[in-house]
């Protein structure tokens, strides 16, 4: 065969690649990675097994299991006060709304961080060790102790920016100091909503060894002029995007300043978590499971609250 | 052996170009050790072969990162297919060549994938943030070309799918 001939026959497949239907497309790259996830998987064990192994001669191996397991239950307390911060102000309105709408109840998987950045560095990703099998699905929020990191990708944010993928091994999570993901937040004891989106990561800053690279405070968009706003109010989610759970601290203002438009103000915030040592995180998880709390309070739903 | 030691070098390539982490002065530019690996071919290899390699690179890094499907074999094969037109007229065998290649492929390659990336709404950000990471992708292509060259000719060589020059000459 001819050299025109086979670079012919590539372009067409390139051509026929690049046009395939979104779920064959996604298909395809799903199946790239859940079997490269197992070597993946191999490597990135193989260092923290080496990082634990170089930390045993310093420490006993008992203690950092044990920190492992405070560190889970600890998350998962800091979540759950968090969220009952945010549902006991709420509950006042609620009184007013009975039965308006149903609480859903969470449950956190804990995920390592196995890859950060995909294969271009293009977005601000992270890629975890768990996806579907273990029951992660698209467009959930991920945290750790101190906060929001991002979501996770796909549903009904497909088509936006990178082609993040929930498989069955991995998923793939868009970081919040990405320009790309934004969050309905609120900010400051009067509660005033805005929307939080990245701006990417710092050319400058304090390098971390796991990151190399310090992440850039984020921007809360349209807060309204007249609200009080001020530096060192705590901004959290606000629910209202209907993904992200409510009262999840997402960090503190730096800043405040009106728009040049006028019509409303802008506030950079610190995140509160630190995205730069990402290694372990905890993906919020609607519970469905049977006993679970939503159940209970569709068989009382006929109570008041 | 050609595609044995192919798939180990493509393999572990990408796992290499996916874990590593960004540096935040080379503006998070990836270190493109598949880039390395279709140079490798495309200088050293039959026409044949730098093609099967420029199509399972970009294979593997649309199918592990998150750039559309068929983005990255587009442009690995205008890589190789650059390469080959120089082979001619370069030597081939000294790594000089090789880390000129990588410095230059690697700076054009991220300069080209940026900008088609923004301009089709899928990425953000501004010119000068992509002229950095083309610069640290230059760089990094440079020592990515140095580390993958010597060892890929090892494997090859080991593989048999390459005699060294002496052996042909009968100096050894």
């Amino acid at each position: 065969m001819k050299r025109r001939h086979i670079v012919f026959i590539l372009l067409a497949t390139v051509l026929v690649l690049l046009n395939l239907p979104i779920p064959a497309s996604l298909g395809i790259r799903a199946a790239v990675r859940d079997n490269a996830a197992p070597f993946q998987t191999f490597l990135h064990v193989a260092i923290r097994h080496g990082r634990a192994g170089l930390n045993s001669m310093l420490y006993s191996r008992r203690a950092i299991l044990d920190a492992e397991d405070l560190r889970e239950t600890l998350a998962n307390a800091h979540f759950q006060l968090a969220r009952l911060e945010a549902l006991e102000a709420e509950n006042r309105e609620l009184r007013q709304w009975l039965d308006f709408s149903r609480r859903q109840t969470y449950r956190l998987v804990m995920c390592q961080v196995v890859a950060r950045g995909g294969m271009g560095g293009w977005w601000q990703t992270v890629r975890l060790d768990k996806g579907r099998d273990h029951g992660i699905g698209e467009a959930m929020a991920v945290i750790t102790m101190d906060g929001l990191v991002g979501r996770t990708g796909g549903g009904r944010f497909r088509r936006d920016g990178p082609g993040l993928i929930v498989a069955d091994k991995t998923s793939d999570v868009l970081l919040i100091t990405d320009p790309g993901c934004k969050v309905a937040c609120e900010v400051g004891t009067g509660r005033f909503f805005g929307i939080a989106s990245g701006t990417g990561s710092a050319l400058r800053g304090p390098p971390e060894l796991d990151m190399l690279s310090a992440a850039a405070p984020f921007d809360m968009d349209y807060i309204p002029g007249n609200a009080g706003v001020n530096a060192g109010d705590r901004v959290i989610t606000s629910g209202r995007g209907g993904v992200i759970p409510p009262g999840i601290p997402v960090g503190t203002v730096r800043t405040v300043e009106m728009d040049a438009s006028g019509l409303y103000q802008r506030a950079t915030v610190t995140p509160a978590a630190n995205l730069q040592r990402l290694k372990t995180v905890f993906v919020v998880v609607p519970d469905k499971r049977p006993g679970s709390l939503e159940n209970e309070s569709d068989e009382n739903s006929g109570e008041a609250p | 052996m050609t595609w044995i030691a192919m798939a180990c070098l493509m393999f572990s390539s990408a796992l290499a170009q996916l874990l590593l982490p960004t540096v935040s002065v080379l503006g998070q530019a990836k270190w493109p050790f598949l880039l390395a690996v279709v140079l490798y071919y495309a200088l050293r290899r039959e026409y044949r072969v730098m093609l099967a390699a420029a199509l399972v690179a970009g294979l593997l890094q649309d199918g592990l990162g998150h750039t559309p499907l068929g983005f990255s074999v587009l442009m690995f094969l205008a890589v190789g297919l650059t390469v080959s037109g120089f082979k001619s007229i370069v030597l081939t065998d000294t790594l000089v060549t090789a880390v000129i290649f990588g410095i230059s492929l690697s700076f054009v390659a991220t300069l080209v994938g940026g900008w088609t990336l923004r301009a089709t709404g899928l990425a953000g950000g501004g010119f000068a943030g992509l002229l950095v990471k083309a610069l640290g992708g230059a760089f990094l292509g440079g020592l990515c070309v140095s580390i993958v060259f010597p060892v890929a000719d090892a494997i090859d060589r080991m593989a048999g799918n390459v005699k060294r020059k002496d052996d042909i000459h009968g100096y050894e």
